[in-house]
C-alpha cells in the first residue's frame, strides 16, 4: 500500500459555498507535504476532510485504503485551534497522555509505557518543567508544544499539523522542524504553514491551496501557480533560491473561489 | 442528633445522605466541567412526567421515574447531537413537556396524591429501605462506569474534537454520561426534590473546583463537601423543624458564597 491518502474529485460545500473544489490527489508513504495558501483558503478544512470530521459533498476519500473514520487510530493531529475550556481542571501531563487514548481500550488505564512516552515527548519539546501546570495557564507557544507532544506520542503513521509553529519562538521552531525531518523517515506528514522559508528547507512536496488545489507531486511551484493561488504578491523561497514575485494584482479580487 | 439516630427514618436519612453524596460528587463534577447544568435540570424536570404516571398507575412513582429520566436524557442528547437542534431549545422543550405530562397525569389521578410535595422539594426523612437499595444499586453502576471509562470521559469532556480524532464515539459517550446524570437525578430527587436537584448537583462540585485542578481530586472533594452539606442540612432541619431539602440547598448556597469570598480575599491579598 503505497498511497496513504487518496482523494478523488472531492468537493466540500458548506451552506452552499464551495470551500474545496474538485480535489484529486494521492499522498504517498513517507511524503512530507507542505500546504500553503491564503487565510480562508481551505487548508484546515482539507485536513478535517482527511480526519473525517468534515464529509465531502461529492467525491471519494480513502485513508490507508479505508474510510477516514476507520483510519483515525493511525492519524496524529495538531489542530490550529482547540476550542477547549481554559478553566478545565486538567494539567499538561494529562493532556499529553491523551495522545495514547486510541492505543488503550476502554476499561484500561494508561500504562507505564504511555507515561514514559509522554515524558520523552515533553522533554523533546522542552516543557517537562511545566507538566503540572493547568492547561489554561500556559502561553500560546507553550500550549502549541503540548499539542505537538500529544500528537507525537500516539505514534501515528500519518501526522497532520495545522500551523504547528504559529506561535512558537524561532529556536523551538527550528527544533520542531528538525524533529519532523527525523520523523519523516518513518511516517507521512502533512504540514500546513504560512512559513515559506520552512517549506523550502524541510518539505519534500508542496501543494498550494485556495479552494482549488495545485499539486504536482514535486517541490516545483511556478510563480504562475502562486499567482493563481494568492492573487497577490508573494515572497517565495523555493529550492532554497529566493524568487521574488512582485507583480501586483490589478483589482481587489479577494482570495476566494 | 445522635439520639435521633435511634429512629429508623433518621438512620435511613443518614445513609441516604452518604449515598447521594457519592453520586452527586462524581457526576456533579462532570456536570460542572462540561457546563451542562441546565441539561441536568431538563432531565430532572422532564422526569416529573414519570412521577405523574406513577401516581396515575397507582405504583411507586420511583419505578416510572427511572425510565422517564433515562428517556429524557437520551432524548435531549440525541436531538441536540444528531438533529442539530440548539441544545438550550431541546432542554426547554423537554423541561416543560415533561412537567406538563406530570401535571396532566396527576390531575387524572382520582383522589389524593400523597408525598407529591416531597418529590418536588425533597424530604430526606422519608427515604425508605427500598429507596436505599435502589440508591446503592445506582451508585454501584455510576462508580463502575466512571472507573471503567475515566480516560474516555476525561477526553470527551475536555476536547470533543480531539476525542473524536482519537477514534472515540463522542456522541455515544456523551449520551451515556447524560444517562448517568439521569441516575444521579433519581437518587437526588429523594433528598432535595426535582426543583432543587440542579443546585445540589452543581454547588459542591463548583466549590471543589476552586481548590483543585485535577478531575479525580475534584470528585473526592465534592463528595466530602456534599456529605457535609447534606448531613449538616439534615441536622439543622431537624433542629429547627424546617424543610430538609431547602435547608440543604440554602446551606450549600451559603458555603458557596463563603468559598467565593475566601477566593476573592486571597486573590486580593496576593496581588
Ligand atoms: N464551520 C464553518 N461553516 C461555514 N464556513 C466555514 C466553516 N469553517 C470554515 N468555513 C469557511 O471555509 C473557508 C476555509 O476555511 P479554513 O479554516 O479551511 O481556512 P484555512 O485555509 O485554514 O485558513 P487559515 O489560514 O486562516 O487557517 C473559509 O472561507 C471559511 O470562512
Ligand atoms: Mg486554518
Amino acid at each position: 500500500m503505497d498511497d496513504i491518502v487518496c482523494l478523488k474529485n472531492v468537493w466540500v460545500e458548506i451552506d452552499g459555498k464551495t470551500i474545496l473544489q474538485d480535489h484529486t490527489l494521492n499522498i504517498r508513504q513517507n511524503d512530507f507535504l507542505g500546504i500553503i495558501g491564503p487565510n480562508g483558503g481551505g487548508k484546515t478544512t482539507f485536513l478535517k476532510v482527511i480526519l473525517g470530521l468534515i464529509k465531502p459533498s461529492h467525491g471519494n476519500i480513502t485513508v490507508f485504503g479505508n474510510s477516514p473514520q476507520k483510519s483515525r487510530p493511525f492519524i496524529g493531529y495538531v489542530p490550529q485551534l482547540s476550542n477547549f475550556d481554559h478553566e478545565f481542571p486538567i494539567n499538561v501531563w494529562e493532556v499529553v497522555l491523551m495522545g495514547r487514548l486510541s492505543k488503550r481500550p476502554i476499561f484500561q488505564r494508561y500504562q507505564h509505557e504511555d507515561e514514559s512516552l509522554a515524558e520523552e515527548a515533553l522533554k523533546k519539546v522542552e516543557i517537562w518543567n511545566l507538566r503540572d501546570r493547568q492547561i489554561g495557564r500556559l502561553s500560546g507557544g507553550e500550549r502549541q508544544r503540548v499539542f505537538i507532544a500529544r500528537a507525537l506520542i500516539s505514534h501515528p503513521k500519518l501526522l497532520l499539523l495545522d500551523e504547528p509553529t504559529a506561535s512558537v519562538d524561532s529556536k523551538m521552531k527550528t527544533k520542531i522542524y528538525e524533529l519532523l525531518s527525523e520523523l519523516k523517515k518513518e511516517l507521512t506528514i502533512i504540514l500546513v504553514t504560512h512559513d515559506v522559508g520552512v517549506i523550502s528547507s524541510h518539505v519534500d512536496k508542496i501543494a498550494c491551496l485556495n479552494c482549488r488545489i495545485f499539486y504536482h507531486d514535486s517541490k516545483e511551484i511556478t510563480p504562475e501557480t502562486l499567482e493563481a493561488v494568492y492573487h497577490c504578491p508573494v515572497d517565495l523561497l523555493a529550492h532554497g533560491i529566493p524568487h521574488r514575485i512582485l507583480k501586483t494584482h490589478e483589482d481587489g479580487d479577494n482570495c476566494s473561489c | 442528633m445522635l439520639d435521633a439516630l435511634q429512629y429508623q427514618f433518621m438512620q435511613n436519612a443518614f445513609w441516604a445522605a452518604i449515598l447521594a453524596s457519592i453520586s452527586c460528587g462524581i457526576i456533579g463534577t462532570y456536570v460542572v466541567v462540561k457546563r451542562i447544568t441546565f441539561i441536568s435540570g431538563g432531565i430532572a424536570h422532564a422526569s416529573f412526567g414519570g412521577i405523574g404516571l406513577g401516581y396515575f398507575l397507582q405504583i411507586n412513582p420511583l419505578y416510572c421515574l427511572i425510565p422517564f429520566s433515562l428517556l429524557s436524557a437520551v432524548g435531549i442528547g440525541f436531538i441536540s447531537k444528531k438533529i442539530k437542534v440548539a441544545e438550550d431549545t431541546t432542554i426547554g422543550i423537554f423541561w416543560s413537556v415533561g412537567m406538563a405530562i406530570g401535571v396532566i397525569f396527576i390531575g387524572l389521578t382520582p383522589g389524593y396524591t400523597p408525598d407529591l410535595f416531597a418529590y418536588l422539594f425533597g424530604n430526606i426523612l422519608m427515604v425508605s429501605q427500598i429507596d436505599l437499595v435502589l440508591m446503592i444499586f445506582l451508585n454501584i453502576l455510576i462508580i463502575v462506569s466512571v472507573k471503567a471509562l475515566f480516560k474516555e470521559f476525561l477526553a470527551m469532556t475536555f476536547d470533543e474534537e480531539y476525542a473524536t480524532v482519537s477514534g472515540l464515539n463522542v456522541n455515544a459517550f456523551y449520551i451515556f454520561l447524560l444517562c448517568l446524570i439521569a441516575f444521579t437525578v433519581v437518587i437526588l430527587i429523594r433528598i432535595v426534590g426535582i426543583i432543587l436537584v440542579i443546585a445540589l448537583l452543581t454547588i459542591p462540585a463548583a466549590i471543589a473546583r476552586q481548590y483543585t485542578i485535577n478531575l479525580f481530586k475534584m470528585m473526592l472533594l465534592s463528595i466530602c463537601i456534599c456529605l457535609f452539606i447534606t448531613l449538616a442540612g439534615l441536622w439543622l432541619s431537624y433542629l429547627f423543624d424546617i424543610a430538609s431539602g431547602s435547608t440543604i440547598i440554602l446551606l450549600a448556597g451559603t458555603i458557596f458564597s463563603i468559598s467565593c469570598g475566601i477566593k476573592l480575599l486571597t486573590k486580593k491579598l496576593i496581588s
